[in-house]
């Protein structure tokens, strides 16, 4: 839940809270996203900071609600079937593939 | 289960346009012409920076997806599933022209990641290199270049990090200067194209440009730390011989030299130094932390003795692993000529080298039991952080002496 109260206006300078969300996200994944939760307008520098890197592109696609997608194989940490992209690709004869 | 709004698709964008480094590999079938369908006007990941990409068949035609032009860090890697079958021969084109589209404007890091050279792919790697600009600081890759693109790569200024395969270009005698090497700090070579190379650096170190004194190489052999030859395969093209190391030492500055250069069981043996040569390469090159010259084989018709051992030891003073051709025929009485020879008088009193790693591999030794000890004092003696002897898995002597090595030290 992020709260909407009015920050110091420290806060405001958006190279400060990004400075400081870059280093936190080294120390702490959990801290940071608290951090992104705390305060509306730390919420966009801090979780740019958190998703500067991804290890793998199923967490992005986790970001969609969560009714349109299963999740088959997480152990793998790789393969996630999306629910909306199983019934497309019954849909979809045509794209573009290696054979084709 | 519902589709996604467009909402949803919204949050999405907002994401990806954070990200800045990703590893893209499979996804659910489907799920990256999804993506496609979706794609924002600027594509999902505009500001994207750092790509690693294992190809698989199923994000291969969607691989533009990622390619920012922004990039300045790629690793491309093939999928694990064709490390044993190969990569089937239906997609080595697409694969080709994809990576021929890589943008490479701003790249400052480029990692193919391919075991095997891989001549397919050469055109499209080599236009990817062409169109590197002098932000490029690394570039790794196992696949030949064609001798234009080595030729771009050699001049660009801020390289720093080369490992190659295949021999250097021609030279051209068109070309108005011999080409400059900017001041690397790696360069590594592969499949048997070292002894190009090495000529090459001769032929330049003795080419003085109009600006007097400088030569083509006098960034690189001021800068230069670690120059590795790899020849896992074949017949060595390379001899280390006095003109070699010769050759070698025009890069004072080297910390490692590493040549991985295997004698093959009843060939030819490649090392045709002996320790005269050894001495004077060891004090040309003070500084050496890691010194491979070539697989010991277990010819036993090399010239070096133990003694070398000890000259490295004392002037290499900060060397921690080494591979070198020995002749074990009279060790024993190669130890004691160590210890008792007026010539190694003043050797003897002088500090060793912190050395923890030698490899014996196919280095035979054939010794009475009672001399184990006479091997095991000269090796500690030798190199006294000596942790153990690495040898191949058949040379059950070495081991022996390895074992009484690392006893003592536990003592």
């Amino acid at each position: 839940m992020i709260h909407d109260s009015t920050p110091h206006r420290i806060f405001r300078i958006s190279e400060l809270t990004s400075l400081i969300a870059s280093q936190l996200v080294l120390i702490s994944s959990k801290s940071t996203v608290n951090l992104a939760c705390a305060c509306r307008h730390l919420e966009d520098p801090v979780l740019s900071s958190l998703w500067q890197t991804q290890s793998w592109l199923n967490t992005l696609l986790k970001v969609l609600p969560k009714e349109t997608w299963d999740c088959d194989d997480l152990a793998s940490g790789e393969s996630v079937v999306c629910g909306p992209f199983k019934k497309l690709n019954a849909q979809i004869q045509g794209y573009p593939s290696l054979g084709s | 289960m519902r589709e996604p709004s467009p909402e949803a698709w919204n949050r999405v964008q907002r994401y990806a346009s954070w990200m800045r480094r990703v590893s893209v590999g499979d996804l659910a079938e489907g799920a990256f012409h999804v993506l496609r369908l979706n794609s924002p006007a600027l594509g999902w990941f505009p500001a994207l920076q750092g790509l690693s990409w294992r190809i698989t068949e199923s994000n291969l035609p969607y691989a533009d997806l990622f390619f920012s032009p922004y990039l300045e860090k790629v690793v491309i890697s093939p999928s694990p599933s064709w490390t044993s079958s190969g990569v089937p021969r239906d997609i080595v084109p697409v694969i080709a022209s994809t990576v021929s589209a890589l943008p490479a404007s701003t790249l400052q890091s480029l990692w193919v990641a391919y075991t095997e050279p891989w001549a397919d792919l050469k055109e499209s790697l080599s236009s990817v290199a062409l169109r590197c600009g002098p932000s490029l600081t690394q570039f790794i890759s196992p696949i030949p270049l064609s001798d234009a693109a080595m030729n771009h790569l050699m001049q660009l200024p801020h390289l720093r990090v080369w490992r190659l395969e295949g021999p250097p270009p021609p030279c051209d005698s068109a070309l108005p200067s011999p080409p400059t090497f900017p001041p690397l700090t790696e360069f590594a070579l592969a499949g048997g194209a070292t002894r190009g190379w090495i000529s090459l650096f001769e032929r330049l170190e003795g080419s003085v440009s109009s600006t007097q004194g400088v030569t083509p190489l006098s960034r690189m052999k001021e800068s230069l730390r670690h120059l590795r030859s790899r020849n896992l395969g074949g017949s060595p093209d390379l001899v280390i011989n006095v003109s070699f190391t010769s050759t070698v030492q025009i890069f004072r500055n080297l910390v490692s030299l590493c040549v991985d250069n295997y004698c093959h069981d009843g060939g030819r043996c490649t090392f045709k130094l002996n320790n005269d040569n050894v001495t004077k390469f060891a004090m040309a090159l003070p500084q050496l932390e890691c010194l491979f010259l070539g697989n010991p084989c277990p010819g036993n018709t090399c010239a070096t003795t133990v003694a070398c051992l000890l000259l490295i030891s004392v002037y290499c003073d900060k060397l921690r692993e080494l591979e070198i051709h020995f002749n074990t025929a009279k060790i024993v009485e190669d130890f004691k000529d160590i210890s008792e020879d007026p010539r190694f008088q003043k050797l003897r009193s002088r500090p060793r080298c912190p050395l923890s790693y030698l490899g014996i591999h196919k280095i035979p030794l054939t010794v009475d039991s009672p001399n184990f000890e006479v091997v095991v004092n000269g090796m500690v003696n030798i190199f006294p952080s000596l942790h153990h002897c690495t040898a191949a898995e058949d040379n059950l002597d070495w081991d022996e002496v390895s074992e009484r090595i690392t006893e003592r030290r536990e003592m």
